[in-house]
């Protein structure tokens, strides 16, 4: 009999334990406890032992119920203390603020300029309406010269013009200040272009001047290459080929090995493996003069780049003109 | 320009594959596009820098070639070739000497005129020029081997033969050698005969004087044109042949009686004819022109050393004669081809650039702190400042879920129709592309409005869009350029959001994207006025001031503007002048301490006219509030049943908290009361 209490024992708790809802804990409550249960049968045939061992199985029985009631208790306190379940649907959406972003124009010309700033170039922006003498002349851009056709514009009026490029603001920054200087300058330019996939009349251009005294042509190599590696990625290699401004000299064009190839050479590069991204040259001689910059003191780069040309290469826009028409469906990709 | 890989080798001895040579010509300034095999040739494609054109040949290619592949160069005139005036005398009148230094004139006799040889013919074709006749073939040879044009005329049809280089008289027309008839004008050069036109100088012959197969005598021009006389002309006349490309790029004077020798005698003896005469005549002077190379300035300006030795090997392959060589100097003599070299920089450059770029040593630019406290703007503002700011607004309008938008800063005339513009403030572009693009933007709402059309009419809808840019105005007749911002709202709000019903946007919801901007660039005061004017429907816009400054205008827009612009939904739209919020800024502000003492709050419902503001009824709880109340928030506008029509109710929760002490119950009852009492009577509200 006292065999058969332990084991009833054992059973009841270890099932107990692995109840996990009130209705398992019911059907052991009946089980053991109920009024035809396992213990409740024993102790109801208590009266039946000799009374030597009456004692001694009552106790025990008795001690078993207790025990049994009292975890019981805890295992449902246990249970009714978790959190409760309450059955939604998680996979509605959940409620996502609008986001709004910025343009993938200012964004990357905030990426360019970014990195520019971290050297320590200034932001400096000029006006869009420009004085010949700022977008051509003091620029040692001639009047009538074939190498005027690539800055082209529109005018205004007399002596007012929309600038051809942001270099006016080179001019601009150098009338006013002594050297050294070191500016980033973002910004619209214009040409009289016909609208195709690769031209617009309006598009951005940021530009970069620095003057100081040692200025080289060795500084605008390894300042232009750690631009185009921060921009492109570490991959990309980079050259620099000469060519030809009217303000810079000696002059380079930087080309980095085609993003979309790899430098294999593909139809976005014309299958010469490289794409070009940049102009740039020492400042020339005449500029100085146009702005009393002392040339034998002092010596320094500049620089250009075509804001959505990079932004096309970069992100692989195939059509300028989807940077102004302003489709959402486009712009809202920039997240 | 095209390049015949095989006719280079006319000149230089190169070792090389065209493929490499492609490499060495790009990388030293001239890029070749492309490489095509055509037989057994290789035709290039090469981008000449308008700088540069003596590179507008095969000569000048080769020689270019000879010294990046270290090979010997031949020169296409080897011999020096004196001018000569002889044999039977040709009347040339150069009236206007300052545009035409030099005329050379040779007269063949006696020509046969027929298809030309072969080697000619290939040649020719392979870079794309069509095989004429053996005269008019030849003069194109010269003109792609030596870059200098040459022009034959059928000397017969000269009326008087005589030869006049003058400007065109108003009236005069030719009709030219490409079929097309030019009017000509008094600023563009001809060369005529006694009666008319025969030639537009430089770019193109008359068809009366051309070469045909009864031609028997030809007079062979070989001439020097203004550079600017000639591009005015051919941008005029709308034509651009290989000569006016040359010429206005400009050609080398010395070497047109050496080149006009040896086309003579090439037509001679193809055309079986017999050279009668020769003239030259020459108004320029050929001057000698000589330069001087510091080393230390090499490395100055490129940031390396490189060798006296290597430099002097690189300018005599160039063509350069090297005249004297110190120990840190050289004086040398300029080719006559070379026009673009005059300075120290320019022998710099030929230096850097046939040396190799990929060569040279890379490092950063040692960047200056001196330049920090520079380019302050005229209003006192530092650049950065500015630059600073405008990220900031569009950083804070793109948080609050705004789209940036770029549009075209010219505008057509019809977008502003809506608009209270004067015909004098606005702006126009001289010779615009189209009429969508005659006018500089005075404002950005135009723009705004095409950009909405354009998504709700691809149904992209519910859209919150803004753009920051530059606005032009003529203002008492002085131009002006200054920064704006605009924003449109279209569509509904909460359209993501399937627990609520979506709601259209209205005046509030930009009235708060705008305080929303001000009070993240720290512009507190900002008055917001009832305004009634320009694009916006009365009633629904408000002009936002600060100190009297006018800072910013929004509004829903009146549907008589949005049919400009085909919308049919709802508009709300804000223009903000920046250039003037942009000196109202506070970037920092420094920190309030939190309050020690509790708050009480206690609820404020008043019945009012409908036309009494609120900020008028917050103003006066303010005032009467004694320094105690920290903050008045409205929080229900009801007009309805139970309120009488014309009357509004306004709920307004007002937070008392002193800075002294725990505010008592009885000290707010007292204060609140007053506050009632003072609306009561000073603006006839009615407690509720």
């Amino acid at each position: 009999m006292l065999k058969e209490l332990k084991k009833i024992q054992k059973e009841a708790l270890s099932g107990l334990n692995k109840a996990e809802v009130l209705a398992e804990i019911e059907k052991i409550r009946v089980e053991y406890l109920g009024r035809k249960g396992r213990l409740t049968e024993i102790l109801k045939s208590l009266r039946k032992l000799p009374s030597g061992q009456k004692a001694q199985v009552g106790k025990l029985a008795n001690d078993i119920k207790n025990k049994l009631m009292g975890e019981i208790e805890n295992r449902l306190k246990k249970i009714e203390s978790r959190p409760r379940e309450e059955c939604v649907d998680i996979t509605l959406p959940g409620i996502v603020a609008a986001h709004g972003n910025k343009h993938p124009v200012t964004r990357t010309i905030d990426e360019i300029c970014d990195i520019f700033v971290s050297l320590g170039l200034n932001v400096v922006e000029g006006p869009e309406a420009e004085r010949e003498r700022y977008n051509f002349e003091a620029l040692n851009i001639p009047l009538e010269h074939p190498s005027r056709d690539a800055f082209d514009t529109f005018y205004i009026k007399d002596d007012l013009l929309l600038r051809s490029h942001t270099s006016p603001v080179q001019i601009r920054v150098m009338e006013k200040e002594e050297p050294p200087v070191a500016v980033i300058v973002p910004g619209k330019v214009y040409r009289p272009d016909a609208v195709d996939a690769t031209h617009s009349f309006m598009f951005h251009q940021v530009e970069g001047l620095v003057i100081d005294k040692n200025i080289t042509f060795s500084d605008l190599k390894g300042t232009l290459s750690f631009f185009a590696n921060r921009m492109f990625g570490d991959s990309v290699k980079v050259r620099f080929r000469p060519h030809f401004f009217p303000f810079t000299e000696p002059s380079a064009d930087l080309d980095i090995s085609c993003i979309i190839c790899g430098g294999k050479g593909c139809r976005v590069c014309s299958r010469t493996g490289w794409l070009e991204v940049m102009g740039a040259g020492m400042v020339d001689p005449e500029v100085f003069k146009a702005v009393g910059y002392n040339y034998e003191k002092y010596s320094g780069f500049a620089f250009g780049m075509g804001v959505e040309r990079i932004a096309m290469l970069k992100y692989g826009v195939n059509d300028i003109r989807l940077f102004f028409e302003n489709d959402l469906r486009f712009l809202r990709q920039w997240r | 320009m095209l390049i015949s890989y095989n006719w280079l080798k006319d000149f230089a001895d190169i070792k090389i594959t065209p493929e490499e040579l492609a490499e060495r010509l790009t990388m030293a300034g001239i890029e070749i596009g492309s490489i095509e095999k055509l037989k057994d040739d290789f035709i290039m494609d090469a981008e000449i820098t308008p700088n540069r054109p003596d590179l507008l040949s095969m000569e000048g290619i080769a020689r270019e070639a000879a010294c990046l592949t270290e090979s010997s160069f031949r020169e296409l005139n080897a011999e020096s070739c004196e001018a000569e005036n002889s044999g039977e005398s040709i009347e040339v009148k150069i009236q206007v000497p300052a545009k035409c230094l030099r005329y050379n004139a040779t007269l063949i006799r006696d020509a046969k005129v027929k298809i030309s040889d072969e080697k000619i013919t290939r040649r020719l074709s392979t870079l794309g020029l069509r095989p004429v006749n053996n005269i008019v073939d030849i003069t194109n040879y010269f003109l792609l081997a030596s870059g200098q044009p040459l022009h034959a005329f059928d000397y017969d049809k000269i009326e008087g033969s005589t030869v006049v280089v003058r400007w065109a008289k108003k009236g005069e027309s030719i009709a030219a050698l490409d079929s097309r008839e030019y009017k000509l004008d008094e600023d563009i050069l001809v060369i005529a005969d006694e009666k008319k036109p025969i030639a537009i100088a430089g770019i193109i012959g008359g068809i009366d004087t051309e070469i045909g197969y009864e031609t028997k005598n030809v007079l062979l021009e070989c001439a020097h044109f203004d550079p600017v006389v000639i591009r005015r002309a051919a941008r005029r006349l709308g034509i651009s042949t290989d000569s006016s490309y040359r010429f206005e790029r400009g050609v080398c004077m010395e070497t047109i009686p050496a080149v006009a020798r040896k086309a003579a005698l090439l037509i001679a003896q193809s055309a079986k004819g017999s050279i009668k005469g020769r003239r030259d005549i020459f108004e320029g002077r050929l001057k000698e022109r000589s330069g001087k190379l510091r080393i230390d300035e090499i490395s100055r300006i490129l940031g390396f050393k490189i060798s006296l030795d290597k430099v002097k090997r690189i300018l005599t392959a160039l063509g350069f004669e090297v005249t004297a060589a110190g120990e840190r100097s050289l004086t040398f003599k300029i080719p006559f081809f070379r026009q673009d070299v005059s300075r120290e920089i320019d022998i710099i450059e030929e230096v850097a650039r046939v040396y190799g770029y990929d060569k040279m040593p890379t490092t950063l630019a040692r960047i200056s702190p001196k330049q920090i406290k520079k380019y302050r703007s005229s209003a006192g503002i530092s650049e950065f400042r500015k630059y600073k700011i405008k990220k900031m607004a569009r950083d804070i309008l793109s948080d609050r879920g705004l789209n940036e938008v770029i549009t075209y800063s010219m505008i057509s005339e019809k977008s502003l129709s809506k608009f209270n513009y004067l015909p004098d403030e606005i702006v126009k572009v001289q010779k615009a592309l189209s009429v969508e693009q005659e006018i500089l933007r005075p404002t950005l709402i135009p723009g705004i409005l095409n950009v909405l059309s354009w998504n709700l009419n691809r149904q992209v809808e519910d859209l919150m869009i803004f753009e920051l840019g530059d606005v032009f105005l003529n203002k008492g007749g002085k131009f002006s350029e200054g920064a704006a911002l605009a924003i449109g709202l279209s569509g509904s709000k909460f359209a993501n959001d399937w627990r609520i019903k979506s709601k259209p946007f209205d005046f509030f919801d930009l009235k708060g994207i705008v305080e929303n901007l001000f009070s993240r660039l720290g512009i507190k005061d900002i008055v917001f006025k009832r305004v009634d004017s320009g694009i916006f429907v009365k009633g629904r816009s408000a002009v936002v001031t600060m100190a009297d400054k006018k800072l910013a205008v929004l509004g829903k827009v009146e549907s008589a503007a949005l049919d400009t612009f085909d919308i049919e939904d709802e508009v709300y739209a804000a223009e903000v002048y920046l250039e003037e919020v942009l000196l109202c800024v506070r970037l920092v502000d420094k920190v309030k301490p939190i309050p020690k003492f509790p708050a009480v709050t206690r609820d404020l419902a008043v019945i009012v006219k409908n036309d009494l503001s609120s900020s008028e009824i917050i103003k006066m709880i303010k005032k009467t509030g004694k320094g105690l109340i920290r903050e008045v928030a409205l929080f229900d506008v009801y007009s309805g049943k139970q309120i009488p029509t014309g009357y509004k109710s306004l709920a307004y929760s007002i937070k008392y908290q002193s800075e002294k002490t725990t505010l008592t119950d009885p000290e707010v009852d007292k204060v609140q009361t007053e506050i009632q009492k003072t609306l009561v009577n000073n603006l006839k509200a009615q407690m509720r």
